[in-house]
This record gives C-alpha cells, structure tokens and sequence, in this order.
C-alpha cells in the first residue's frame, strides 16, 4: 500500500524533476533563471489540445506537433526577451521572465478560458499488477518516458559535440568563444531543449490534473524540487524534484491532508534557512 | 603576417589602447611587455574578437579581421590562450582538446592532432579521462597550449604562459613555445615575466599605459637601459 | 533662483489646497479611486524600499498586504472601540515584525533565493488565511468594521478620503526623509555592489533587514487602508498575482525612486479602472509592459523623467556658460 503511494509519488515527482531540469540547464547555462518554465508548459499542452480537440487531428500527430511547438516557444522566447536583455543582470532577466509568465498565462485565458479540460492519454489508465503491488499505468508510463528522456540528455551532453560544447559554454562563456564556439546558438539550444522538455512534461502530467491554465503553478514545485535537490546541479534537479513528489504524496498519510499544498513552500524555506545549498549543492564563490 | 593600425579600444569610459601599432611577421615570436594594465590582455583580446575596438584595423595574411567574431577569427587561423588558462574545469583533459578542434571537421586528421599534443605532452597522456579542474598548473598550462593548437593554427596568442608556475616548469613551457615555433606557427607572447619572453621571441614591443613605447629586436631590448631597470629588474 | 522655489512652493501649496476640497466636488467612484491610489502608493514605496534600492526581489508583498488588512479587520472586529489611529499603526507594527523576522533568516541568502523565499511566504499567508476559517472566515471573506476616531466614524468613501490621504501623504514624507538620510544613502550603496558597500563598513545585514522590515511595515499600513476602502476582504484578494502585479507597478513606475512609486500606483489603479470587467486583458497589458519596460528602459518610467531632467539641466548649464 505504501509503495503505490511511493510509486505515485515518484511519478508526480518526475514531473517536477522535469521542471526543475529545464530550469538547471538554463540556470547552468547562462545563470539565468526563468520564471515561465511553467507556462511555457502549460501552453505547450493547451496547443496540443487545440490539434487534438477543435482541429480533429490524430492523437499522436497532434502530440509531436505539440512538442514542435514546445521548442519554437523556448527559441520565441530565448530571441524575443533573452536575448535583447543578454547584458543585463540577473536581476532584470528574472523580472522579464516572470513578465513572460504573466502574458502567457493571461493569453491563455482570453483564448482558451480558465476552465479546466480534461487531456487523453497516451497510456492507458489502467491498473496493472508487478508482482505484489498495483500500480496505475500512467504514473508507470510518466516515469519511463521521464528516465528514458534523461538517458537521451545524459547521452546527448556526454557524447555528442554539440553536447559537449554546451557544457563547455556553462563553464566557460569567454573560453567557449576562444574554441570557436558559437555561443549565441548554444544559449538558443538550451532555451529550446528546455522548451521541449516543459512541453513532454505538459502531455505527460495533464491527463492526470487536466488542462488549465493554472498549471504553470507547477513551476514552483520545480524550484523547490531544484533547490531540495541542490539548485545548479542537474543531479540535484533530477533527485530534489523526485523527493519533493514523494513528500507530497506521503505526507497526507500522516499529516492533515491540507498540508499537501503547503509542502514545496515548506521545502523551499525550510531548505533555505537549514542548508541553501540543498543535497547537492556546491558553494559557488564570486570572483571580485 | 599579424598587423595593427592605431588601434583604439575602450573598457566603457576608459580608454585601454589609444593608438597601437605593431606588426607580427611569419614564423616569428614576437612578444608585448609591459606593466600591468599596460594594456598587453586588452591586445590579445582585441585581435581575438573579444572586445571590440573603436579604431584602427587589424589585418592578417592582408585580410582585414578587426571586429570579426571570436568564431570567425579562429577559422582564420588566429588561436587565443588566455591568461590564467581559462580551461573547461568539469571537462576532461580529452574532452577540452576535443573543445579546440571544435570548428574542424576532418576525424582523421583531428585524431592526428592529438596524437601529436600528446607527443609533445606526455603528462597530459596520461591524464586524459581526468577533469582539467584537478590538474596542476604546470599541466593546466600545457594543456591550455595543448588545446589551442588542436584547431592547427598559423598564429597564436599567448597571455602570461608563466603565471603562476615553478621557474623549472616555466623553461619546460618556453622550449615548448619554442618547439611549436620552430614547427612552422607564428607566435604573439604576452609576458610580465620580461627576461624569459626576450629571450625566446626575435622582435619585442614595450606597452605603456595603451600605447607602444618601445620596440625593436629582442637583443637590442635587452641592452636598453629603461627596459633593462623597469622591466628586468637591474639596476645600472 | 530663490523666486524659482517660491514658485512651486505655491503651485504645491495651491494644488494640495485643491486636493483636499476635491470630495465636495467629485463623485464617489472616483473619491474611491484615490483611495485606492494611495493605498498602492504606500505599497509602492514599501516594495521599492526592499527591490529599489536595496536591489532584492520581494515577490510576496501581497501576504505582507494581507496580514496588515486582516489583522487590521480582526482587531477592529474583537475591540471595536479602538480608535483606527491605533489599530492601524498597530496592524503596521506586527507586519513589520513579521517583516523583521523573517528578513533574518532570508536576507543572508543570494538574491534569487530571496525571491523564492518571498514568494513562497505570500502564498502560505495566502492559505493558512484561507485554511485559519475559525479566525479569517476563510473562503467567504471578512466584512471590515468601519474605521473610527473619538465617536467619529469614517463610513463613507469621502470620509475615508479624510483619513487615508494625510495619513499617506504622511508617510510619504516620512519616507523622502528615510531616503535622504545616511541610512538611505546606504541603501542605495547595497544595491550598487554589495560586496563594495561591506568593505565601506557597511553592515549588510542589519541593513537588508531593517529595509525589509520598515517595507512590511509600510506594507502593513497599506493593508489596513485597503481593507477599510474595500470593506470586504478575501484571500483571493492577496494571491501572487497581486504579489507579481506590485513588481511590475514599480518596475514601470520606476525602481529605487519615490516619484516611481507614485507612478507606477498611477498606473495600475488607472489600468485596474480602466479595464475594469476585463482582468485577463489587463494581467496581459501589464505583463507586456513589464516586460518592455525591464528591457528597454530598466528604470522605469522616473528614470526616463531624470533622464530629460540631466540633459535638460546640462543644455541650460551650456548655454549659460555661452553666455
């Protein structure tokens, strides 16, 4: 019984490891921190209800021109607001992406209402039994795509050059230029892969929560998830988001069941004011 | 082969070089002393695409390269080592010289590159799964040099290749320099370390406060007087 | 030049002279309206007083707005004879405290981890307002007493004008002054660099917190007023739309000036007015300016007014040399 609960908690906890990867690659990149993951998201899964739904195309066509889009939102916004912006402070950029989340989520509701929809499925919802324990068909299939997508990141950045450039430039802008490297595209790759991974995450999660524009909230369980897990570790990001989804799942049984929605902010300050630098984390010291 | 104009650059407000000119011929170590902020990094980085300058041109092989993009300029041939390495840290010694062969495209040929890196580094040989962040300094220097010829440059620019090393390493690395000379690629050294750098280069240029100040033949330096008490430290 | 700042002592003069008879003149709406301005005035300096000029990001205002409205309510509720003039500032004292203590163990944090906690803050407030049913009434909202001063009771929007106005006027000076002094001085200096302004001798902490508090506190106040001006409050009133809708007032406004802040409250009550029925149109209206704002002109609209102030100052010092 409590392992179905684990297990779905890992399965709400993919999610937010996936917010919180797309947040770390961005963060690693550029130390940028972007406030719209969420509703890059969210608008990613209303796009594909939009195929799917009012222009009657077929499920999986409309899926993968969801996730096209997912990657044209990440480049829209890296060239729109990222990069006109790339000599200001952090500070600034923040305040432009949470800007963006604000528009997104507000267009959203003028074209799409704040009403919630229900999403298909590309797995079925269906009990199936593992030896002992019943599990539920999606959360197995949230968490395969999850793991099978990481394993395709973890390769793509270990042993492609591209890949391998782009951990370069996160390590080293001025050096990365000095190799030739073309820095302005690299920063327009993480933004798009970042975007397609919002956008896997929208398809994944929204049969299970439906469609509304709320979702974008999810963001915020992703920089909790993020932080837990030591914020500007990939690992972290990855581990943080997971704990963070079995937390919630668990706690309920123990605790009031209000205490669900408190949880990510509860993580969030209590990480912050324990150990800021979460499991992972690492002291990063200024250079003066 | 390497020409400066009067070259002016600006940090914001301030001016860094106010009118620089000197030229690099083929095959040749030239080096740039000075004190610091004499303006001697603001140089390299000029002529690599670093910074833009607001005068002044930059010509190599006759082309003209000033405010081309970093990227440009290393396909030209122009290969920049920066000072204080400027290495990936949590990239391996084999994955930072992959990093240098970035704009090549020929396998075979790039695999013949690092064989010879290796060859004039064996210490990096055996080393090459570990993170260039765990190196030693003499080993960060040389696979600094290491990755900068992986894009088989005709020139190099070289920012302080002793800073911070042993005397005993900084001869290692300056019969390297030498070496790589005598391979046929022109070289552009930067140096505080004045007496190693007269010694290997052929022609010298003496920066003060953004502009040249002296020049001449690296034998001719080392007898003059100024350089001699300012930059070489004898007095009389 | 001394009959130079005679002259706009006068127009001063002349039009808060104006200001203060415009009740008898104007209708009701819009005597709320300004109320409402300078209930966002107040937030607006409170918010610019962290982000401005000390160059944190607070991104949960909002909950500081509601413990200043609520406690205000409830305190007015429990022990209806207390005059507002110690209800208020007493609501402002312990949202000011609340400020205080949790600036101590947040504002030690890099920057954008001080954004997270804020924003995780305002949204606890939010739901332990929404959850604390027995206190708060919860979801159904609070009807706020009327505010009252010796036997004299402020029920009427133009009544209200009479007492949020001073009061905000008030503490608008109070803050020019804060901003002129030393400590003011030191604010400014944190968020240029604060690793320069430590090795100036100046104690970060104390300062970031004392900044934070006198921001709740401020904050507060304004939550008090807000809930007399709207005599109706709910949690969903104070959500982290709100919280992000304040960013961007003194983002537009103008970051790290007071004539900003009274611009960028200009701005979202004229917006809130005039897109009344629309509340998606004007989080979009608002977004796309933040966002056009925080690239092309990052100081706000205040900055852009000193801006032609410095060339406009330097041409006539031009001219004067010429001549």
């Amino acid at each position: 019984m409590i392992i179905q609960v684990i297990v779905s908690g890992i399965a709400t906890g993919c999610i937010y490891a996936l917010m919180a990867l797309g947040l770390t690659l961005i963060y690693k990149s550029t130390e940028h921190v972007n406030f719209a993951q969420g509703d890059m998201s969210m608008i990613s899964g209303f796009i594909a209800f939009t195929f799917f739904q009012l222009l009657r195309l077929p499920l999986r066509l409309s899926l993968c021109l969801a996730l096209l889009s997912s990657v044209a939102i990440g480049l829209l916004m890296y060239r729109l607001l990222i990069r006109p912006a790339i000599k200001a402070p952090h500070f600034n950029i923040f305040i432009i992406t949470l800007g963006a989340s604000i528009v997104i989520q507000s267009f959203s509701g003028l074209v799409w209402s704040y009403d919630q929809f229900p999403f298909p499925s590309v797995f079925p919802n269906r009990n199936m039994t593992i030896g002992m324990i019943r599990l539920n068909a999606i959360s197995v299939g949230i968490i395969g795509v999850t793991g099978l997508l990481m394993l395709m990141l973890f390769l793509f950045f270990k042993c492609t050059k591209i890949g391998t450039a782009m951990r370069a430039v996160s390590q080293s802008q001025r050096a990365a230029l000095l190799m030739g490297i073309n820095v302005k595209r690299s920063f327009a790759l993480t933004w798009a892969i970042s975007g397609l991974i919002s956008g896997i995450a929208a398809l994944l999660i929204a049969p299970v929560i439906f469609l509304s524009t709320r979702m974008g909230l999810v963001v915020i369980n992703g920089f909790a998830g993020a932080i837990l897990g030591g914020w500007g570790s990939i690992p972290g990001a990855v581990l943080g988001g997971i704990g963070l989804g079995i937390l919630e799942n668990v706690a309920p049984y123990y605790f009031p069941s209000q205490i669900r929605n408190i949880i990510p902010f509860a993580v969030l300050v209590g990480v912050l004011v324990i150990k800021p630098t979460g499991i992972m984390g690492e002291e990063r010291r200024k250079r003066v | 082969m390497l020409e400066l104009e009067q070259v002016e650059t600006y940090y914001g407000k301030v001016q860094a070089l106010k009118g620089i000119s000197f030229r690099v011929e083929e095959r040749g170590i030239v080096t740039l002393l000075g004190a610091n902020g004499a303006g001697k990094t603001t140089t390299l980085r000029t002529i690599s695409g670093l910074i833009p300058l607001s005068r002044g041109t930059i010509r190599f092989s006759g082309e003209r390269i000033e405010n081309r993009s970093p990227e440009r300029i290393v396909k030209r041939g122009i290969s920049h080592v920066p000072e204080g390495r400027d290495l990936f840290p949590d990239l391996t010694v084999d994955e930072n010289l992959a990093m240098g062969a970035y704009t090549r495209k020929d396998r075979n040929e790039i695999q013949r590159s690092l064989k010879r890196v290796f060859d004039s580094f064996p210490a990096l040989g055996k080393r090459r799964k570990q993170h260039a962040g765990t190196l030693s300094g003499g080993e960060q220097q040389m696979l600094a040099i290491g990755r900068a010829l992986m894009s088989t440059p005709r020139l190099i620019l070289l920012d302080e290749p002793s800073l911070g090393l042993a005397p005993l390493l900084v001869q290692e690395i300056f019969k390297i320099i030498r070496e790589i000379n005598q391979e046929g690629t022109t070289i552009l050294l930067v140096e505080q370390n004045a007496n190693m750098a007269l010694q290997v280069a052929q022609y010298g240029y003496v920066l003060e406060t953004g502009r040249v100040a002296l020049q001449g033949d690296t034998s001719q330096l080392l007898q003059d007087r100024h350089v001699r008490e300012t930059y070489l430290a004898i007095k009389r | 030049m001394a009959g130079f700042k005679k002259r706009w002592i006068i127009f001063f003069l002349g039009a808060g002279v104006l200001f203060f008879l415009s009740p008898l003149v104007l209708g009701r709406y819009t005597v709320f309206i300004l109320n409402l301005f300078a209930v966002y005035a107040l937030v607006s300096i409170g918010l610019n007083l962290v982000m401005g000029y000390t160059g944190q990001i607070s991104a949960g205002q909002a909950g500081f707005l509601a413990i200043g409205a609520y406690s205000t309510a409830i305190a007015a509720t429990k022990m209806g004879w207390m005059p507002v003039f110690v209800v208020l500032p007493l609501a402002g004292l312990f949202t000011g405290i609340i400020g205080f203590l949790l600036g101590i163990p947040i504002l030690r944090l890099k920057g954008f981890y001080i954004a997270m906690a804020t924003l995780a803050f305002g949204v606890v407030v939010s739901e332990i307002l929404l959850q604390w049913s027995s206190l708060t009434h919860g979801d159904d909202g609070f009807r706020v007493p009327r505010a009252v001063l010796l036997g004299f009771v402020f029920d009427s929007d133009k009544k209200l004008f009479y007492l949020i106005q001073p009061i905000t006027i008030g503490m608008t000076l109070m803050a020019i002054n804060i901003v002129r002094t030393r400590v003011g001085r030191a604010f400014s200096a944190i968020r240029q660099s604060e690793i320069a302004s430590q090795t100036m001798g100046i104690h970060l902490a104390k300062y970031k917190t004392s900044a934070f508090a006198v921001s709740a506190f401020y904050t507060g106040i304004a939550g008090g007023l807000f809930a007399y001006v709207i005599t109706h409050i709910s949690p969903d009133s104070f959500n982290l739309g709100v919280s992000i809708d304040f960013i961007a007032m003194i983002v537009i406004g103008g970051m790290g000036s007071l004539l900003g802040s009274i611009i960028g409250a200009i701005i979202l009550t004229g917006l809130q007015q005039l897109l009344a029925g629309l509340p998606q149109v004007q989080m979009l209206i608002f977004g796309v300016a933040l966002i056009l704002f925080m690239i092309f002109m990052p100081r706000g609209i205040s900055g852009m007014i000193f801006d032609w102030k410095g060339r406009w100052e330097k041409k006539g010092k031009r001219e004067n040399n010429r001549g």
